[in-house]
């Protein structure tokens, strides 16, 4: 798809350009690789089929392994019999607690989860004891054959109710995991110049991710002692890093190679630990490989989901619009284990992204939040698109547009006053100093979608219609990187004598992108074609550490260390170049396999010849670069500090028609705007953002994990609804580039950002156009009815 | 309350004995016949297959009648139209005949699952797993259908009011009787249909409600001649909302008429409170809002819409 047929649905309206620092590409108007819509290098064996996904690999001599679950949300393990189990034929392990042979435990953040429960089980689907035969079949005969004894514990099942006094404790050390603050200036004082204050409550439910590909995995032990870990996984790393301690065996003796994944949104983070780990011990024990996999309904069982969180919004403005105080209150629920909630230094971890993001993209002195992260006897809740932001969105920006109606003006207007710009401080008191499109996203949406004008027209459709259409905006914020410590990336560039390249590193292809958009970064800067260079598939034995494919840090975090990595081999090229063409480095410029004289672009070499003489001559073809953002900063107490480098922005419109009769919604027009900095693959780019406003539809609309007294009442895709192709409305998305300073050519994050505005957006449309608000997610047909039927019925015609 | 993990579809392969192609009917019944009851007959498989595997159903063979000749036609004679034992949803859904006769059952089996799914799934299947909700029977139940079935002692019809008895339970024994016709009267002049779907999205769910509607109207005293409400999921089986349309016959077409209906098909109505389809509260208030809007719409199609 080249660029010219993009236009109609791709627009790049604003290019601003400030101070270009090194990894900001000099001339971005020459680029001939970033910036093309380019096709995806893995897009023609997606649709022939010839893609391979771990489950198609062969499974000759492999053992099956099965996880017995507890059936119990909460409960104690007196026993476990296993002798009828191992004696069934075709049985090659039967292992519980006691088999682990190094950490019983393990968790992204806090290894808290044992791989088999010795003592008590956790939540419905909780492992308590692990099986591997010959076919999947005798693994799950053997299953029945386990004898368990339990004696049942009274359970907790709302964040609320598990911080009260006397609750069951869900792990020893109590059910509270993390209270965190964020104290900006003085709230009292905000809501004392306040005029106009409004203090609503806001839910939302457990979300699956329903990735295409139910989690899958190989372990198998090698000749030499090495553990082999391989399957669709995010995070290869942080997988090695939790099944070395399970095995008692250090990193360098375990290794993790990650296949093309059908989809991850955040869950296949830490369900490959899991995972991961249960079938090494399997493994492990049994000296043969061993094979796992989950059919949908273990995935929604066993699997993280999506936080729910209640959420306590207090918001004062001037009569004028100006918010002048924001208070917050987050109970997070993690559910039975930690994953990835917990506070990791300075600014990770779900309730406090939650935390930072709570009081939106709005200018503002007074701020004040708490953010309580709570276990429950739950499943436990991971990182899902947004982690933490999705939520908080759909707070403040219902909030923004109930105080907008209080205060009688526009909900475009309360954004326009009070929204980020340049130089705007956040809640965390980061001062803003580049890169803010903010404002731009909203007006170049405006134009797009008309706002303004279709806002005043809402209605009924036509006089004897029962629907009613509506607008709603929701505007939005993300941060590219994860706010830790360790936010490195590594990235490994091989020049060949012939100019073929190799790019090794560990950031994974999930569907999002990432094997078309890093080969293009590295083709640009090393001056040839993206067919050039080949990437190799994430394995911990060959490429560098790069982190998790998470936090929408890929394309900027990685693309910068491959930016670094190339430089090196290109050092060589052009100083090897220099030698032949008799011209000064300074003058030569690398494009498209030629490197050529500036000054004379007649004076050119085929970028192949000099690497040849480059290797010929023993001159340095391979670099390794590495990337880190700047120090990410988080008071523990007061909450301030610089916790993301930078953010990318959004602002999308929606327009619904709702039927008053039956609370029927359907969203029938839609356009999204973004700053991404710069597009690397605008068509990429553009997959991201329909494949994101799609899956926002679905929070807003359908998704909700149905959990009464522990137990999923929707385990399967029937029941589970995600949005079809019916439910989606056509979307235009329109991409602006606000330069950003610390990324490759300008890039920030995208990956996250496109599903975070859209909930909002079509709960804000859904209040307008019928006068309901749901506020405990999702809106479907019967919340939205009560809603109508409590804003006192349908609007008179 | 706990699971039953091994319920879950994928801890158990389908149990089946045999699985057997007859040629003929005949040929069929006697297989059937063989099997003394514990065989059954399989033909798009969209309801039996997951039966199968979640062991609500244990078989000692299937006898696959998708291949008996005669099976999949849609005609129309006179004021009858038949549709044989196997056609498909898909088949329905695109029929002229059916669209002609019965836009309602055409929109029923057009909302079936997924194309896939209506590509094989028959009507026969839908009627004969006795859902209370199913897409198709209720439509026909407001067409007051009749099927054929074929039997070892012969063949006989079955009205579809009536016919189900229970949840997943019929007339038909599913064990040795094979459904060869659904059959209906064309709307024609002075009748009108509607059929009516509330679902939590637009395609691949089961409907939260459903409402299927007929109308018979003398456009010239303008009186309702009769009516026919079929509703589900509601109760047990799909229900004719008979209090409803006893309400109508004879009465003058207008608002109050209707209205008066609308009321006692919701009373009639006694859906479950459900965490995935909707409360009671709230099903029985969609019954009064899709009652109202299949009759309004059945009588404009009547030829006497309501002014």
């Amino acid at each position: 798809m080249d660029k010219t047929d993009a236009k109609d649905q791709v627009q790049v309206l604003t290019k601003t350009k400030i101070d270009l620092s090194r990894l900001a590409c000099a001339a971005p108007a020459a680029n001939a690789v970033v910036g093309q819509s380019l096709q995806r290098t893995d897009d023609l064996l997606k649709v022939t089929g010839k893609l391979k996904y771990q489950a198609d690999l062969p499974k000759e001599d492999c053992l099956h392994g099965k996880i017995l679950r507890s059936p119990y949300p909460h409960a104690l393990i007196k026993s476990i019999k296993t002798d009828k189990a191992k004696s069934l034929p075709g049985v090659a392990a039967v292992l519980t607690a006691a088999d682990v042979p190094g950490r019983n435990g393990f968790g992204a953040i806090i290894p808290d989860q044992p791989v088999i429960c010795a003592d008590k089980v956790r939540f419905v689907g909780d492992g308590v004891a692990l099986v591997a035969a010959e076919t999947e079949k005798i693994a799950l005969e053997a299953l029945k054959l386990i004898e368990v004894e339990y004696e049942v514990l009274p359970a907790v099942f709302d964040p609320r109710d598990s911080l009260a006094e006397g609750a069951p404790k869900v792990h020893a050390q109590g059910n509270l995991i993390s209270h965190d603050k964020l104290r900006k200036g003085d709230v009292e004082k905000g809501f004392a110049e306040a005029e106009v204050i409004l203090e609503r409550t806001y839910q939302v439910p457990f979300l699956e991710h329903a990735y295409l590909e139910p989690d899958v995995v190989l372990a198998a032990l090698q000749p030499d002692g090495v553990m082999l870990v391989q399957g669709p996984m995010q995070a290869p790393f942080t997988t090695r890093r939790n099944v070395a301690p399970v095995l008692g065996l250090p990193i360098n003796k375990v290794r993790c190679v990650q296949i093309h994944m059908g989809g991850g949104f955040g869950g296949k983070e830490d369900s490959p630990i899991d995972l991961g780990c249960r079938a090494a011990v399997l493994a492990w024990h049994t000296k043969r490989p061993v094979y796992m996999s989950l059919e949908r309904e273990e995935v929604t069982l066993q699997t993280c989901k999506r936080h729910p969180m209640i959420m306590q919004v207090k918001i004062g403005a001037s009569k004028d619009g100006k918010l002048t105080a924001f208070e917050g209150v987050i109970y997070d629920e993690q559910g039975a284990y930690a994953s990835l909630g917990p506070r990791l230094p300075p600014a990770g971890g779900s309730h406090v992204h939650a935390m930072v993001m709570m009081a939106g993209p709005y200018e503002m002195s007074h701020v004040k939040v708490d953010a309580y992260l709570v276990y429950t006897n739950h499943p436990y809740g991971g990182a899902m698109r947004g982690f933490g932001a999705p939520q908080v969105h759909i707070a403040h920006e219902q909030a923004m547009d109930e105080l907008a109606a209080l205060l009688g003006i526009s909900p475009l207007e309360i954004r326009r006053i009070n929204a980020f710009k340049l130089g705007s401080a956040t809640a965390t008191g980061q001062v803003l100093d580049q890169s803010v499109g903010l404002r731009e996203t909203l007006e170049a949406c405006e134009k797009s979608f008309g706002f303004s004008k279709r806002f005043k027209q809402a209605g009924y459709i036509n006089p004897k219609s029962s629907k009613r259409r509506g607008v709603g905006v929701g505007m939005g914020w993300y941060r590219t990187s994860i706010g830790t410590f360790g936010d490195g990336c590594g990235a490994n560039v091989h020049v060949h004598e012939d100019g073929s390249v190799l790019l090794f590193t560990g950031i994974t292809e999930m569907g999002q992108g990432a094997f078309t958009v890093l080969p293009q970064i590295c083709a640009e800067e090393l001056g040839v074609c993206l067919e050039d260079v080949r990437l190799v598939k994430p394995d911990t034995d060959q490429v560098p550490e790069s982190g998790p494919t998470v936090g929408s840090r890929s394309t900027t975090l990685m693309g910068n260390a491959i930016i670094l990595a190339a430089r090196q081999v290109k050092e060589s090229i052009l100083e090897k170049a220099s030698e032949m063409l008799m011209v000064p480095v300074s003058r030569l410029r690398a494009s498209q396999r030629k490197i050529f004289d500036c000054e004379n672009p007649e004076r050119s070499l085929e970028f192949k010849a000099v690497a040849t003489a480059c290797m010929a001559t023993g001159k340095r073809l391979i670099g390794q670069g590495w990337w880190a953002p700047p120090m990410a900063t988080l008071d523990k107490e007061t909450g301030q500090g610089n916790p993301y480098h930078v953010y990318t922005y959004s602002t999308h419109m929606a327009e619904v028609e709702v039927d008053v009769e039956t609370g029927e919604v359907a969203v029938t027009d839609y356009v999204a705007a973004f700053d991404v900095g710069k597009a690397i693959n605008p068509k990429a780019l553009e997959g991201q953002i329909e494949g994101g406003v799609a899956m926002g539809l679905g929070y807003a609309l359908m998704e909700e994990v149905a959990i009464v007294q522990g137990y999923t009442k929707n385990l399967g895709l029937n029941n589970y609804l995600i949005p079809t192709i019916m439910d989606v409305p056509n979307v235009k998305s329109v991409i602006l580039e606000m330069t950003n300073n610390l990324g490759p050519y300008g890039a920030k994050g995208i990956g996250e950002m496109p599903n975070i505005p859209a909930t909002p957006a079509i709960l804000n449309a859904i209040a307008h156009a019928c006068g309901g608000r749901v506020r405990s997610l999702p809106a479907d047909p019967e919340k939205v009815f009560w809603a109508i039927r409590e804003a006192g019925g349908p609007p008179p015609r | 309350m706990s699971y039953q993990f091994n319920e879950f579809h994928w801890a158990n392969d389908i149990k089946a004995g045999q699985y057997l192609q007859p040629a003929t009917l005949a040929e069929a019944l006697d297989m059937l016949a063989s099997f003394g009851g514990k065989a059954r007959v399989i033909a798009g498989g969209t309801d039996l297959v997951p039966s199968l595997r979640q062991r609500h159903l244990e078989v000692e063979a299937l006898v696959d009648v998708s291949r008996l000749p005669g099976m999949d036609g849609i005609a129309r004679q006179g004021e009858v139209v038949s549709l044989g034992g196997g056609v498909t949803h898909a088949q329905a859904a695109s029929s002229p005949v059916v669209a002609e006769a019965a836009g309602l059952l055409a929109a029923g089996a057009g909302s079936v699952g997924s194309p896939q799914i209506r590509n094989v799934g028959t009507l026969a299947g839908n009627l004969i797993a006795g859902q209370p909700a199913a897409d198709t029977s209720l439509p026909l139940l407001a067409l007051d259908a009749w099927v054929t079935i074929a039997s070892p002692q012969g063949q006989r019809e079955e009205p579809l009011n009536g016919f189900f008895l229970g949840k997943g339970r019929t007339k038909l024994d599913p064990g040795r009787e094979i459904m060869t016709g659904i059959h209906f009267k064309a709307l024609g002049q002075g009748r009108g249909g509607s059929y009516q779907r509330l679902a939590k999205r637009k395609a691949m769910t089961l409907p939260m409600l459903v409402a299927a509607v007929v109308a018979g109207v003398d456009p010239g005293r303008k009186v309702f001649t009769g009516a026919a409400i079929a509703l589900g999921p509601v109760a047990p089986t799909p229900l004719r909302a008979a209090q409803a349309e006893a309400l109508l016959a004879g009465a003058p077409v207008s608002a109050e008429s209707v209205a008066a209906a609308v009321e006692k098909a919701s009373e009639e109505s006694s859906p479950r409170d459900s965490c995935l389809r909707g409360s009671c509260d709230y099903r029985r208030e969609m019954v009064k809002v899709f009652v109202r809007r299949g009759l309004a719409d059945a009588l404009a199609q009547a030829g006497c819409p309501l002014d």
